[in-house]
């Protein structure tokens, strides 16, 4: 250990802060207030009445709200000291959630969502009166149809599973339009594609075909051809695959599925390495999406809110989710919601506003230069990162092998695993002993042992090599002294957790009601406070 | 406090080695020890019952007298009971068979064997589904779907049991071939039946995804699908294996579990029938397609577990003609190597080669590739 210690010099004395917080509402203290509502002036009451007596009787609660009640400043270290209890992405040195995208977001972005300007613009009010936004929105679909070459934007979409949803909608309806003699009801995806490509279009109703990988990491172009047909509705595909290999016969996919009558919808959640270098409409694509928490340095937010950003060819513009912003010709802007086949409103009012402002921020702040450069240094990084990780014993690259990669690779520690018994899980525990988030997902495992790495452009060369570090050091400990990383962490706030408690419906909690219910009796035996 | 008990084929897998096939007779035992073979069992067996030992909790251990597990617990220095069976010098098929069913009738939790597909068929023919069982893989012969991916991850597996960690149950297929057969060159195996066999979501679900699909339900989305894509009209000879079955099950027909079957989608017209009655029916000019799933671990879609699809019969069929019913968890374990066809005959082997569209759920498929 000493001699380790000695050998991963760029490697911290790292451990992180445990504070024993517990769980919200066991703070709870009859009578302790938060915040004191003032009563409404008698004048406004007198105009208005008193807002409550409106409600219907049926609609009233009969009891108070089961919520704790605690002062602002108990609420306040309670949350600091639970973000002290985390990897977050401002912390370390995030590179290890591949397919996340996790970058710099930022933090001047925040001032201008926290902008009055912005902040205090209500939705209902007349679109007179917010011009501004809607001219950010309408510049926004100039920057994205320059971006990916398709010809018209909507911004309701809030995640990419959703803008999935909405390709998946558009395509159904587009089919329902175009009645061919066929019913067009299966939906094409490959393997190392997002899986909700095949999730949301299966919500629909579609009969999904997956394609395996070959060898080389790529679905081929012959077992598309075999099953594409006149039922084929369409492709959903991610290019560059989860695997980080970019798909060089993508145009030849999209051409083989036009051809059989069906539409290409293009996921773009992971573009970070293609920015400026290629774009949806050379490769063939009807419709592409770009996630605004990801490529475009949104925060991900701990799961939202999110933006998936949804564009398409002339030829489907008109089945878009409304409102599309567009501009009339004295100059103003307007929310436009007559587009003859739209599929409706997936969202209420006009998208994620403030999670566009941030990625409108940010592409202004970086021209059309410095995105495309962008593509370039998160390439550079990914490919520094595969020429490193692939020299640590134990780790490999399945497929393509000697070939550069895009944004991301997916590693594999299967020798590791069948040479020491040290899986990636463990390995993933142990990278939290350093102060390092890696992520060991990506289930099932296709590639045995998995862990994606994505560095984007926002980690220096410093930095990359103290995460690189910790991996070797991690493989050094596992050929030497597996036990070390076997029982890790141990310099972390939560050791092991027993992670058959959550695929068990008798046990899982997802709310404290529910965990009061199902654990009351173990609560009572450690005489843990249970009212509130 | 579980009850773990252990069985040890100290024989098992002392063929491979020396290239004999499987050490299944008497005979072929002493020639496998004249050509040097050492045992490798009793090796491996310790590696499994070292990691389960590593287990905080506490464990009974029941095992059999001498080489077939006594001598590795006392190397081991655990406390044991011994089963109540006489044992051979040179252990017999019998041994095992009496140790499973003694250890069954003492209420064991969970049965630890180490051998091969012959061991997993001893266990098999003896106590069946009642007794929760694992395989140590030790055999030469590993066709079975009963046996973890080596000895560290059934002692592992097994710890995780003892613990109460939650621990999913999937029936594991028992395949064996016939060894005769084998040595003479010709592949003839067998599907004799199922294990109960304990596997952990944990190791290859992911939790963000939620709840991982369970084979069983995995089975049922499968059938319900195949179900409507049947046609009234056409006759299908549906194979051997328990995806086949639920899809049997899911039609309220009465299928064999481990043969072929000739059905429609409202009645079985022949069960469990051979090579020789399918040619026959093929002649009677009805259209007719195939159901199948891939048997044991190693992916072979033809060849293993189901000759009853003899060349002759598969011969008549275009790739088109045949639907592959799999989970995708089967598929993925086969880490990317293609299913197999081993029909005996290199022209059908061929004809049949090529992309399959394998039904792995409701609306679901995955396009895989076959090869003879």
């Amino acid at each position: 250990m000493e001699s380790l210690n000695k050998k991963y010099k760029r490697l911290r004395n790292f451990h992180q802060a445990k504070w024993d917080e517990e769980i919200i509402f066991q703070l709870h203290n009859p009578g302790e207030k938060g915040l004191i509502v003032n009563r409404v002036e008698t004048q406004i009451e007198h105009m208005t009445g008193d807002g409550i007596s409106e409600i219907p009787e049926s609609m009233l609660r009969e009891q108070k709200p089961g919520l704790p009640e605690i002062g602002q400043m108990r609420v306040l270290k309670h949350f600091l000291r639970l973000s002290q209890q985390n990897l977050g992405a401002d912390f370390n040195i995030d590179v290890g959630q591949g397919t996340c995208t996790i970058k710099y977001n930022p933090k001047i972005n925040e001032c201008f969502v926290r902008d009055p300007r912005e902040s205090d613009v209500h939705p209902m009010q007349d679109e007179s009166t917010c011009q501004g936004t809607l001219q950010m929105l309408y510049e926004m679909h100039e920057f994205f149809k320059e971006i990916s070459g398709l010809d018209r934007f909507s911004f309701q979409p809030s995640s990419g599973s959703h803008a999935i949803l909405n390709m998946a909608s558009i395509l159904r309806k587009y089919h329902e339009d175009h009645v061919d003699g066929h019913q067009r009801d299966e939906l094409i995806t490959t393997i190392f594609s997002h899986p909700s490509d095949a999730a949301a279009a299966k919500v629909l109703g579609f009969k999904i075909i997956t394609l395996h990988q070959e060898e080389n990491g790529l679905p081929s172009v012959e077992a598309l051809k075999r099953v594409v047909s006149e039922r084929t509705a369409g492709l959903f595909i991610t290019n560059p695959e989860d695997t980080g290999i970019y798909n060089p016969d993508i145009d030849e996919f999209t051409a083989i599925v036009h051809e059989a009558g069906g539409l290409c919808g293009y996921d773009q959640a992971n573009a970070n390495g293609i920015l400026g270098i290629t774009r949806a409409k050379e490769a063939g694509f009807d419709m592409c999406f770009f996630n605004l928490h990801k490529t475009f340095s949104g925060p991900h937010g701990s799961g939202g809110p999110a933006a998936g950003v949804l564009g398409v060819t002339k030829k489907l513009q008109d089945y878009l989710a409304v409102p599309v912003v567009d501009k009339r010709e004295d100059g103003t802007y307007f929310l436009n919601f007559d587009l003859a086949h739209s599929i409706g409103k997936t969202r209420q009012f006009y998208g994620p506003i403030p999670v566009i402002v941030r990625a409108y921020a940010w592409i202004r702040s970086l021209g059309v230069e410095g995105l495309e450069e962008v593509a370039r240094i998160a390439v550079l990084n990914n490919n520094y990162l595969l020429s490193k990780i692939t020299k640590i014993r134990g780790a490999s690259s399945p497929y393509s092998a000697g070939k550069h990669r895009i944004e991301q690779v997916r590693y594999s520690w299967d020798r590791l695993y069948k040479e020491t018994g040290v899986g990636t899980h463990d390995v993933a525990l142990r990278m939290a002993d350093f102060g390092f988030h890696m992520w060991s997902s990506h289930h099932p495992f296709i590639v045995p042992e998995p862990f994606t790495i994505e560095p984007t452009e926002s980690y220096s060369k410093e930095e990359l090599d103290e995460y690189i570090e910790g991996l070797q050091r991690i493989s050094d400990e596992a050929y030497a002294t597996p036990e070390i990383v076997k029982r890790a962490p141990h310099h972390s706030v939560v050791h092991r957790v027993d992670h058959s408690v959550s695929d068990d419906p008798e046990k899982w909690a997802i709310t404290w009601r529910a965990y009061l219910r199902k654990h009351r009796d173990r609560l009572v035996e450690e005489d843990v406070q249970i009212e509130g | 406090m579980k009850t773990i008990g252990l069985i040890v084929n100290p024989i098992a897998g002392m063929g491979g080695a020396v290239g004999l096939k499987g050490t299944d007779t008497a005979l072929i035992l002493n020639k496998a020890k004249k050509l040097g073979a050492s045992p490798g069992s009793t090796e491996k067996a310790k590696i499994a019952l070292k990691e389960l030992l590593k287990s905080k909790a506490g464990v009974k251990l029941m095992t059999c007298p001498d080489s077939m597990g006594a001598s590795v617990a006392k190397e081991l220095g655990v406390d044991f009971e011994l089963v109540d069976i006489s044992v051979n010098v040179r252990t017999t098929a019998q041994n095992t068979m009496d140790a499973a069913r003694e250890m069954l009738r003492k209420n064991i939790d969970l049965l630890l064997f180490a051998g091969g597909d012959g061991t997993a068929r001893d266990i098999c023919e003896s106590v069946g589904t009642k007794l929760p069982a694992l395989g140590i893989p030790t055999g030469v012969k590993i066709h079975s779907s009963t046996f973890s991916i080596n000895p560290t991850m059934a002692g592992r597996l097994c710890a995780s049991f003892i613990e109460d960690k939650k621990v999913d149950w999937r029936t594991g297929e028992v395949i064996d071939l016939d060894e005769q057969q084998y040595r003479l060159g010709n592949i003839s195996s067998k599907l004799y039946g199922y294990l109960r066999i304990p596997y952990l979501r944990a190791h290859v679900q992911k939790l963000k995804s939620g709840s991982p699909e369970s084979e069983k339900y995995g089975q049922e989305a499968i059938a319900q699908y195949m179900m409507e894509k049947m046609e009234d009209e056409i006759v299908y000879f549906i194979g051997p294996g328990s995806t086949t079955m639920a899809l049997t099950d899911k039609l309220g027909l009465r299928g064999s579990l481990l043969g072929v079957d000739i059905i429609t989608k409202s009645k079985v017209l022949k069960r469990d029938v051979t090579d020789r009655q399918l040619l026959d029916f093929m002649n009677e000019g009805r259209r007719v397609e195939v159901i199948v799933t891939p048997i044991g671990g190693q992916g072979f879609l033809f060849g293993r577990g189901n000759q009853q699809f003899a060349p002759k019969v598969l011969c008549r069929f275009e790739p088109g003609q045949i639907h592959i019913l799999s989970t995708q968890k089967k598929i993925i374990d086969l880490q990317g190597q293609p299913l197999l066809i081993d029909s005996g005959d290199e022209s059908v082997n061929k004809q049949l080669t090529g992309y399959y569209r394998i039904i792995s759920g409701y609306h679901e498929s995955l396009v895989y590739k076959a090869v003879g």
